[in-house]
């Protein structure tokens, strides 16, 4: 296809998006790059571009042609940033020195490909559906289809407007419920599923769009029919949950990531006047090169899949989920010093925390929320750490990944607790709205102390964990003995040298299960003898 | 402009095809406008008489060296990279058999090698041919680029150690002997040493001492990649370290042949620095060891006493390499102590 020119809403941006960006995967360096370059054959075509190249191009589309988002507010840096300091509440602006992005398009994009879930907040005329339709778009659907497709939340949306009716000459002819069959819903079967207000969808009606959304089915008269994996994108007016109606706590908790729609900036007002005049709409305008098919998303998750997490940045986010869920003040017995011990006896961080329990309540990180991560929240940080890896192109998760990530996914998750007498420290008190940098300074401070204790070098399970992970398969009665003894003694350090810290509990709780296991072993190896 | 006069079968081809070739040159001109005419001739007086003879496939050949000679006068590539003109004038002499039985792609791809090897293209193009007289006449033009792959390896790409030591594998012993310059040893031998361990020499059996075996790296000013002394962060692998100087983060893949340096985003690691030497290190010994600023290292398997390192400022140790960085340098000094599988 010839380049089109630059002011084409169709034109799709060249490639390499990212200079230097390895392909998706690992990717050492190979004979045919050695012999790769600009001394090619005239007539040979290009190679299709790598899929997390197309997702690039799919992202400087969108936001050079058709959302006017011009922010970089996931900052990304190879050298340090360039700072400045304005007066009045006194807010840094960072140039950031490496390709960064727009939370509004990037984390959509991240969506799609991942198959995730995320909920659009913001006020009306945002971008909001417009953005959900994008995604359907490169996802290869047409705008009818679409349109027709996405489900607007309205009170009074019934379960069979959701997901289909039963056939009405089955329902009078039937003589059980399974032989009444069902004419589901079209848009179930679409690997983009689009809800347009869903705090606007009635109580019972949000049960069922629950089980889809969680379980991947419908169900309806006892008939149920399998929804494939898909990219969810919702939409609501109100991030609390309000509108007609309050959303139910398992939905929000089922939601992947949020996304919040930025206002628009008028200095930018000329490009929404040229649309206004030349009547462009970018979604009638998204150029085939960057729709994906079907194959292509599933390689495209496939790949994201296997982009490495290193150790040393899974350490970082295990000591960082650790500091949120402990509260030594919670329980006598040590599997139970969590804050959902608190919360079962109908108790707030707040009232518990008031005692004294040896920790400086300014700096612990456990004192600023009134719960810890999630299973669910964990997984959720592990794959859009690891797609956006991928979308970067590079070979694995770093530590800036996760730390641009993590706010998003935290953001409706983590319940801060805005009595903690951090947030009434020296400038703190705009965390307590502004939640992306409260949870970004807390990732920072949970990695400065992560690299104060060493802990890269100083781990005190490191050994413990690699000698499990050969396995029990075989090992001697004797070796066991070893084993067992040399858990017991990391125990009697830790206990004479530190406090129960977060991170200590959890070393500790592994450190008891290591010991269960050798143990249940050895006894078991006793009996066979 | 200074003429250039041809003769023989490169005139023969060039007053065939004039007003064609004159076309392509104008073509040329307007996309890239710094293609300058004289140079282009003597580039062209230079190569084609090299590739040009009365064989069918020799009119494709030269279209193709024609085309790389545009191609690099406009953008000024022959200056930049000498390797080039050595690639077109002598290289292509003796490779001419090969470069026929693959005119369309086999140019082209010798001069993206010369050119992506950078300061050992040069290097790269005038050892190729004593290599590619050790291929059988009927190979596949596919073993030429192997053995040019292990070449360049043994030139000083340590990018491409893995793909080197494969491709090894599928040449003839007197291709691989003359690419890694072997001498007489035996070539399966000398490759499982390299396999094992890249900073070994292939040559010798495994030297299980501590020795140093790579100084890496260098100032900016004289051609080293790194402006201010550069601090060796505590990670990688036995051929891969990273490294930060002057606020910026490079990736540095080496071994024996040498080593490659590019920049990199933060890799998230910590450095090792010395600490002061006494009971308590002994006691309370960090994994992995640690170091007194005299150069003495204390590792679970013994002391190593290093004293070229007094005043070291980094180090780590992956396995049985050790990679030190001294404040007052700026070049990375590499020990290894033989693996031998």
């Amino acid at each position: 296809m010839p380049p089109r020119p630059p002011h084409d809403p169709r034109q799709v941006s060249q490639s390499p998006t990212l200079p230097g960006a390895g392909a998706s995967g690992p990717r050492p360096f190979d004979v045919a790059d050695l012999y790769a370059g600009p001394a090619t054959r005239a007539d040979a075509l290009p190679a299709s571009p790598a899929l997390d190249e197309k997702m690039r191009q799919a992202y400087f589309w969108i936001v050079n042609h058709a959302i006017i988002t011009p922010y970089y507010d996931l900052e990304f840096n190879e050298t340090p940033p360039t700072t400045m300091r304005f007066g009045g509440a006194g807010t840094e602006v960072r140039l950031p020195t490496a390709q960064s992005y727009s939370s509004f398009v990037l984390l959509p994009l991240l969506t799609f490909a991942s198959r995730k879930r995320c909920l659009f907040i913001g006020g009306p005329g945002r971008g909001k559906t417009a953005s959900a339709i994008l995604m359907g778009l490169l996802a290869g659907y047409s705008l009818p289809d679409l349109r027709r497709a996405i489900q607007h939340g309205q009170p009074q949306m019934t379960v069979a407007d959701l997901l289909g009716n039963p056939l009405p000459k089955d329902l009078m002819a039937a003589a059980r419920s399974e032989d009444i069959r069902i004419a589901w819903r079209k848009w179930l079967t679409m690997r983009v599923k689009i809800v347009d207000e869903y705090n606007r969808i009635p109580t019972r009606t949000q049960s069922a769009l629950l089980t889809l959304l969680a379980e991947g089915y419908a169900e309806i008269l006892d008939q149920t029919m399998e929804s494939p994996e898909s990219a969810w994108f919702l939409t609501a007016n109100d991030d609390m949950g309000g509108g007609t109606y309050q959303v139910i706590e398992a939905l929000k908790d089922r939601i992947d990531i949020v996304v919040k729609a930025l206002d628009f900036n008028p200095r930018f007002l000329g490009e929404l006047l040229t649309r206004v005049e030349e009547r462009v709409k970018p979604e009638e305008l998204v150029p085939p090169e960057i729709i994906f098919t079907p194959e292509e998303l599933d390689q495209v998750y496939r790949q994201t899949l296997k982009v490495p997490l290193p150790r040393a940045v899974r350490r970082r986010i295990e000591f960082f989920a650790a500091q949120f869920d402990f509260c030594d003040l919670a329980a006598r017995d040590l599997e139970y010093k969590t804050k959902d011990t608190i919360r079962l006896a109908g108790k707030t961080l707040g009232s518990v925390c008031a005692a004294d329990c040896g920790r400086d309540k300014v700096k612990a990180l456990c004192s600023q929320t009134e719960n810890g991560f999630s299973v669910r929240g964990l997984m959720t940080l592990l794959g859009f750490a690891k797609t956006l890896a991928w979308f970067r192109g590079s070979p694995e998760v770093t530590l800036q990944d996760v730390r641009q990530i993590v706010p998003w996914i935290l953001h409706e998750k983590l319940i801060m607790n805005p009595s903690s007498p951090f947030f009434d420290g020296a400038g703190n008190g705009v965390l307590r709205i502004d939640r992306i940098a409260w949870i970004r300074q807390a990732f920072d401070a949970a990695c400065a102390e992560y690299d104060r204790l060493d802990l890269d070098r100083a781990d005190p399970l490191e050994e413990i964990d690699a000698t499990f992970e050969t396995g029990l398969d075989g090992v001697p009665e004797a070796e066991v003995k070893k084993r067992l003894a040399t858990v017991e003694a990391r125990l009697t350090e830790l206990s004479k040298n530190t406090k129960l810290l977060a991170h200590v509990q959890k070393d500790v709780l592994k450190l008891k299960y290591y010991h269960q296991r050798y143990g249940n072993y050895l006894r078991w190896l006793q009996w066979t003898q | 402009m200074d003429s250039v006069t041809l003769d023989g079968a490169a005139a023969a081809w060039l007053d065939a095809r004039r007003p064609a070739l004159n076309e392509r040159f104008e073509r040329a001109r307007r996309r890239t406008p710094a293609l300058d005419a004289t140079e282009a001739l003597t580039r062209l007086a230079a190569a084609l008489p090299v590739v040009a003879g009365p064989e069918p496939a020799a009119a494709r050949l030269c279209d193709v060296v024609y085309d790389l000679v545009l191609l690099h006068a406009g953008r000024g590539a022959f200056a930049r990279n000498p390797g080039l003109a050595v690639l077109l004038e002598e290289t292509f002499a003796a490779l001419r058999p090969a470069l026929l039985a693959a005119p369309a792609s086999l140019p082209g791809a010798l001069s993206n090698a010369v050119e992506n090897l950078g300061t050992l293209g040069k290097a790269w193009a005038l050892s190729l041919p004593a290599v590619a007289a050790t291929l059988p006449a009927d190979a596949p033009p596919g073993a030429l680029l192997d053995a040019g792959a292990v070449l360049a390896w043994r030139l000083g790409e340590a990018r491409l150690r893995e793909r080197a030591l494969e491709r090894a594998r599928t040449l003839p012993v007197a291709t691989v002997r003359a690419a890694l310059d072997l001498g007489p040893a035996d070539v399966s031998v000398a490759l499982d040493r390299l396999a094992v361990d890249a900073w070994n020499d292939p040559l010798a059996a495994p030297d299980t001492a501590w020795r140093r075996v790579g100084v890496l790296g260098g100032f900016s000013g004289f051609g080293g990649p790194f402006d201010a002394p550069p601090r060796v962060l505590d990670g990688g692998g036995p051929h891969l370290f990273h490294v930060v100087s002057a606020g910026r983060f490079y990736r540095v893949e080496a071994d024996r042949y040498g080593a490659h340096v590019r920049p990199e985003s933060n890799p998230g690691l910590s450095t090792r620095e010395p600490r002061k030497g006494g009971l308590l290190n002994d006691l309370f010994a960090p994994t992995g060891g640690w170091a007194e600023a005299n150069g003495t290292f204390h590792f679970s398997e013994g002391r190593l006493a290093l004293a070229d390192e007094a005043g070291l400022e980094t180090w780590t140790r992956i396995g049985p390499v050790l990679v030190v960085a001294r404040r007052d340098s700026h070049t990375l000094r590499v020990y290894a102590a033989g693996r031998v599988g």
